[in-house]
């Protein structure tokens, strides 16, 4: 009996010993994933602040040339083309294209 | 007070930027061009605290300022004030420049703002920003207003302290509770815009009207490549606005009694309920006596029996009148109701008005007589072109529409659908279209309006002007509108165009048909639409 319930307490440290390394590793792991998680994010946060700088710096640069393509393209009219050289067709001719009944027809025959 | 340290501490008040979407217009060929975007730059501020040598500084700052020295030395003067703002909108770098003087006292800090790279063009149907009831800037007209839950921006990411942002993230990654936001894609195509807007300036000019307006859009869809009215304004320069009026789009906020325009639409319910048909004939006495009151036509002279193409040739009121007595007062006035008047469009732009409809409910026959022709009865531009739309495409009644695209930040994007709901049978339009068809080969300026090789259906009106006064009528002021489509078996497009109380002028025929042709031939050619005929 004796025997016994020092078998039940030698297994039972045995088991705590198990229990406090898997705790330990958890630990470890929890904090090793935690520390890797905040660095991804501060990467990302840093990463999407350069991006945002760069984006409105872009914005900027896009909306001047905006304002520029708008000036210009108002600037350019049938009477600037009428300066350059440009005339308009006297006579405009159109070209058919053949019925389409003319081709069934002849699949007809 | 805590509350507010706290708040300190979490944002980051000098970096807080503006943000918001953008607003593009598209071309033909499908290139985005962008009509409200954002422009970063500087703010120049002075803390009059710690400003040493006011004059040396305004010596330094004077090549970047357009501010005088006697204001310059008066805000210096506020010795225990910390903050004097002394220009907005420098570039990047005068801004730059500025710091780089290293003036203790002088500052110039980052900014952002809304810019409309495209200045007026389509002005009212952008819209812009400005401060909210809550002192918050936001869309205040136009599509800003109408989009601004997709165009807005919350500033809390981008002004949060690194620490703050880094696990703020969590709440919504988990709870995705936040409202999509992104860029708005319009159908205004910009060369269109622009003609459109040339030629009605053009108009005015011409004609001295107290205001003008006109609206190009596809009628199968609703799809709207060009929309303007005048006066306008430039959003980028609004400090000589005294009207804020000005701001509101006249083409979705204003209703107007439109005339003989109208007419074809009568005609259309008559075919469609069976009370005459293209080839029936009338008795034209002139005029016609109605619950007492007396109406006439334009002339005031009969005609005497003739076919109803003459009514939209000649633009009879009695014909007009006569039919819809024929059709019958409720018939009448269910049809009209079907084509969306008394009805908001569901087009996106805000505060969009109904018009006045009461007389389709009176059931008196001088009421619908005078509906039959345009008067009596109050509708927008936008509900009169998608009326108009249904004897266009097919019998359909379409919802209007600018925008056709939102591309979301998160990278997807959402289609605008085209609704269609029929109306009326496409018989009946294509007989109507016919009409109209004659109406520009032989009555419009006696033919000489007619292209040969493109079929164009078009009618003018020329409404009286209502007196809110006197609760009756203007004698000398008018209304001239004009619609049209083309080419008129397969329209590509529909075109309305008003202008109110043309000078020295009598009828729409005169004032409108050209700038109407013109801006046709214009689509005709830009599109390479080939003929029809």
């Amino acid at each position: 009996m004796t025997q016994i319930i020092a078998d039940n307490i030698n297994s039972m440290f045995r088991y705590k010993e198990k229990v406090f390394v898997f705790l330990v590793l958890g630990i470890v792991i929890t904090a090793s994933v935690y520390i890797f998680l905040v660095q991804k994010a501060i990467v990302n946060v840093v990463e999407r602040e350069k991006i945002t700088k760069e984006i409105r710096k872009r914005s900027t640069s896009v909306s001047e040339l905006e304002t520029k393509y708008f000036s210009i393209k108002s600037s350019v009219n049938i009477e600037l083309a009428h300066a350059k050289g440009f005339k308009d067709a006297e006579v405009v001719s159109y070209i058919s294209k053949k019925p389409i009944t003319a081709f069934v027809s002849y699949n007809e025959l | 007070m805590y509350s507010e340290k706290a708040d300190k501490q979490y944002i980051k008040p000098s970096t807080v930027l503006f943000s918001r979407g953008s607003i593009f217009f598209q071309s033909k060929d499908g290139t985005k061009n962008a009509v409200a975007t954002l422009k970063d730059g500087y703010t120049l501020v002075m803390n009059p605290k710690i400003l040493k040598d006011p004059n040396n500084a305004y010596q330094a700052l004077s090549p970047y300022l357009n501010l005088n020295k006697d204001s310059f030395i008066e805000k210096a003067s506020k010795v225990n004030d910390q903050y004097e703002e002394l220009q907005k909108r420098l570039d990047q770098s005068t801004g730059q420049s500025i710091n780089a003087l290293r003036i203790l006292g002088i500052n110039a800090v980052k900014d952002s703002w809304r810019i409309y790279p495209a200045d007026s063009l389509a002005a009212h149907t952008i819209g812009l920003i400005g401060y909210d009831d809550k002192n918050k800037i936001a869309g205040r007209y136009g599509l800003e207003r109408y989009y601004e839950n997709i165009l807005t921006r919350q500033t809390g990411i981008a002004s949060m302290n690194f620490f703050a942002e880094l696990f703020s993230g969590i709440k919504n990654s988990v709870f995705k509770n936040e409202e999509k936001t992104g860029d708005i894609v319009t159908s205004i195509e910009p060369t269109v815009e622009e003609y459109l807007e040339k030629t009605l300036e053009e108009v005015q000019d011409k004609w001295s009207s107290d205001s003008i307006g006109g609206i190009i859009m596809d009628p199968n869809t609703g799809l709207i490549y060009a929309m303007s009215a005048r006066p306008t304004f430039n959003p980028n320069d609004l400090k000589d606005i005294k009207d804020p009026k000005v701001f509101s789009n006249p083409l979705v906020e204003e209703a107007y009694e439109m005339g003989s325009i109208i007419k074809p639409l009568t005609m259309m319910v008559g075919i469609d309920s069976g009370a005459i048909k293209t080839d029936s004939t009338y008795i034209d006495k002139g005029f016609l006596e109605l619950n007492g009151k007396k109406i006439a036509n334009f002339d005031g002279k009969a005609r005497g029996e003739i076919p109803m193409q003459e009514i939209l040739s000649q633009s009879l009121n009695i014909g007009a009148a006569t039919i819809a007595l024929k059709i019958g007062g409720d018939t009448f006035s269910n049809y009209f109701k079907k084509f969306g008047f008394g009805q908001k469009t569901g087009i996106d732009q805000p505060n969009e008005q109904k018009g006045l409809t009461k007389n389709l409910d009176t059931k008196r026959d001088i009421e619908i007589a005078t509906a039959s022709y345009g008067q009596g009865i109050s509708m927008t531009p936008m509900q009169t072109i998608r009326a108009l739309s249904i004897l266009a495409n097919g019998g359909n009644l379409i919802i209007p529409h600018i925008v056709n695209k939102i591309e979301y930040t998160d990278g997807t994007s959402q289609m605008i659908e085209n609704i269609k709901t029929p109306i009326v049978s496409k018989e009946t339009v294509d007989e109507v279209t016919e009409m109209l068809i004659q109406v520009v080969d032989k009555a419009l300026k006696k033919g000489q309006v007619k292209m040969e090789n493109y079929s164009i259906a078009a009618k003018t009106g020329t409404a009286q002007i209502a007196n809110p006064e006197t609760k009756g009528y203007y004698d000398d002021r008018f209304l001239h509108s004009f619609f049209g489509y083309f080419p008129a078996h397969n329209p590509r497009f529909i075109i309305f165009l008003y202008h109110v109380n043309p000078k020295n002028v009598n009828f729409a025929s005169e004032t409108l048909t050209d700038p109407f042709i013109k801006l046709t031939k214009f689509l005709i050619n830009y599109y390479e639409i080939p003929p029809d005929r």
